[in-house]
């Protein structure tokens, strides 16, 4: 292909992810330093940064949005690989119906952000079942998940859409190792825990980390389903943005997109550092 | 000691398939008896009482549900029309070509769907304001194939890779021009990459909230946006229902287009 026809190729995509992506981050950018947002802004070029840095409110928000990120995907990844482990092993004719576990991938988020509405907000269901067990005097440990200030509503909402496709992306994986392998480690007197840890884990660690990062981005900086069971404070801070960009003055414009620009620098920084501390790792684990 | 291996299998496989039902069966079963019911108040645990209320209202009285529907449809087939398009050309370069940098124009091109969405959408909301597709089904359009088109380009790319190229060499060797290749050797051959990414792109679109609301404004409807007062109204029976209408229409969906890619197959194996 020579330079042109490439180019001409690669265009129909290069020309949109310009014009949108780059652009739209440059003008955020921009307009974290003021330029473009105010007419007559009278901060410096950082003052957006070092206002919101020092708010107690913004650093609260990324502790709460990094915690439930950091929660709703370890969480994801634990009981999406529990339950690929299980569907794995399940005998040939309970495959059909183990295909059930696909349900939460193809509801969008607001039904599941509903369905945990449903089960377990303190008028929910599953209070509801406590209370009849109990005779009227407990709710049951669920009673208050939607209110807690750890986001638990948020996390269990996550963990349900998100470990089936964990699930999914194992099973591909899982399919393919080769059953003498197993065979011969329990032949060598291997446990079933030992078997999983060193057999099946290692083949299981790239799909693992690739998962990790797409699942603790999206939950940092997704917004339908803290938009339904999210409280005000701590709010998550796509929330957060969201209001402050609506909701507020045009003088706070800076304020937003410095956010942004955090939350961008922070992801593009993340998926370098993280993605080079697992490649190493498994180099590491290779070498022994 | 064999014996005991088996009944612990089976113990197994019982636990893990009583798991499934609970977590994604009963779900549904619930949501089911609240679509059918008139309301459903603390303490339960039955509904107040069964009725067709939800039906009766999203089906007969409200006059938004048939047209945000469509309205969903038609915007979420859009997306995976201008995804293909837009990414058919790129998807070839990138699984044929070696060129510098290679890595990272994928890497880039493939990011969208890795960067939280928040992070882009402000700024994305401030040009569509500017070039005025705010409110329009086309800036929705636009806005769900630049966050979804990552799926399509990577089915693509491996369609391609799997693709023998001596098929496009000889189709040009014998005259044909490069579009004529493109729709009549190529296309067909990627049938099976498209059917696998555009049920992807078309899910992730159909099933957006934020992005139409933030683009659309309220201005074009959508299922999503239906339903989002009736959850913060706390109506169980009507949010239910619309639940199990976001089950069954991908899966019917999904149905047609396997069945229309079987005869498309049929066809051109028999011809």
């Amino acid at each position: 292909m020579k330079r042109s026809v490439l180019a001409a190729h690669l265009m129909p995509l290069l020309i949109p992810f310009s014009l949108f992506f780059v652009y739209g981050m440059v003008l955020t950018l921009a307009q974290s330093t003021g330029w473009g947002a105010v007419d007559d802004y009278r901060g410096g070029f950082f003052s957006a940064y070092e206002k919101i840095l020092k708010d107690p409110l913004f650093l609260q928000s990324t502790i709460y949005s990094l915690w439930i990120a950091l929660a709703s995907s370890v969480g994801a990844l634990f009981f999406g690989s529990l339950l690929a482990l299980a569907i794995w092993q399940l005998p040939r004719r309970f495959k059909l119906l183990a295909g059930i576990y696909r349900l939460p991938i193809i509801l969008p988020h607001i039904t599941i952000a509903f369905i945990v509405l449903f089960l377990f907000s303190n008028r929910g269901m599953v209070p509801a079942l406590f209370y009849h067990w109990s005779s009227g005097e407990t709710l049951g440990p669920f009673s208050n998940l939607l209110y807690s200030r750890g986001g638990g509503a948020i996390i269990l909402a996550y963990i349900y859409k998100e470990a089936p496709f964990v699930v999914l992306m194992e099973l591909a994986v899982l399919q393919n190792i080769p059953e003498e392998r197993i065979i011969t480690a329990r032949q060598l007197g291997a446990g079933g825990f030992r078997i999983y840890l060193r057999v099946i884990l290692p083949q299981l660690r790239a799909v693992i980390n690739t998962l990790f990062v797409i699942l603790f981005l999206y939950s940092l900086g997704a917004f339908d389903i803290p938009f339904i069971l999210g409280i005000s404070e701590p709010s998550m801070l796509s929330i957060q943005i969201y209001n402050l960009y609506f909701k507020s003055d045009l003088v706070n414009r800076p304020l937003v997109m410095a956010r942004l620009s955090l939350m961008f620098l922070f992801s593009l920084g993340f998926i370098l550092i993280y993605l080079k501390a697992a490649k190493n790792l498994d180099e590491r684990v290779r070498k022994i | 000691m064999k014996n005991g291996s088996l009944v612990f299998k089976s113990i197994r496989s019982l636990l893990t398939v009583s798991v499934l039902i609970l977590v994604f069966i009963l779900p549904v079963l619930l949501l089911l008896m609240l679509a059918f019911s008139s309301a459903w108040r603390f303490p339960g645990p039955g509904p107040v009482a069964f009725s067709l209320r939800a039906f009766r209202y999203v089906f007969f009285q409200s006059p938004g549900f048939f047209q945000s529907i469509l309205s969903s449809t038609f915007y979420s087939i859009c997306t995976v029309i201008l995804s293909l398009t837009l990414c058919i050309l790129p998807a070839r370069a990138l699984a044929w070509e070696d060129f510098p940098l290679k890595r990272v124009v994928e890497g880039l091109l493939l990011s969208p769907v890795l960067l939280p969405v928040m992070t882009f959408s402000m700024g994305i909301h401030i040009l569509m304001l500017k070039w005025g597709l705010t409110g329009t089904a086309a800036g929705i359009v636009v806005v769900l194939t630049l966050f979804n088109y990552p799926y399509m380009l990577r089915s693509l790319i491996s369609g391609y890779q799997q693709f023998p190229r001596t098929m496009t060499e000889t189709a040009s060797n014998l005259g044909a021009p490069w579009h004529y290749t493109l729709v009549r050797v190529e296309l067909p051959q990627l049938i099976p990459a498209i059917a696998a990414g555009a049920p992807v792109v078309f899910l992730t679109a159909f099933s957006e909230y934020f992005l139409v609301f933030l683009i659309g404004g309220g201005a074009v409807p959508s299922l999503s946006g239906y339903l989002f007062p009736f959850i913060s109204g706390s109506d169980y029976p009507v949010s239910s229902l619309i639940v199990i209408i976001f089950i069954i229409l991908p899966l019917l969906l999904f149905t047609l287009l396997d069945s229309v890619v079987y005869a498309v197959y049929k066809k051109r194996s028999l011809s």
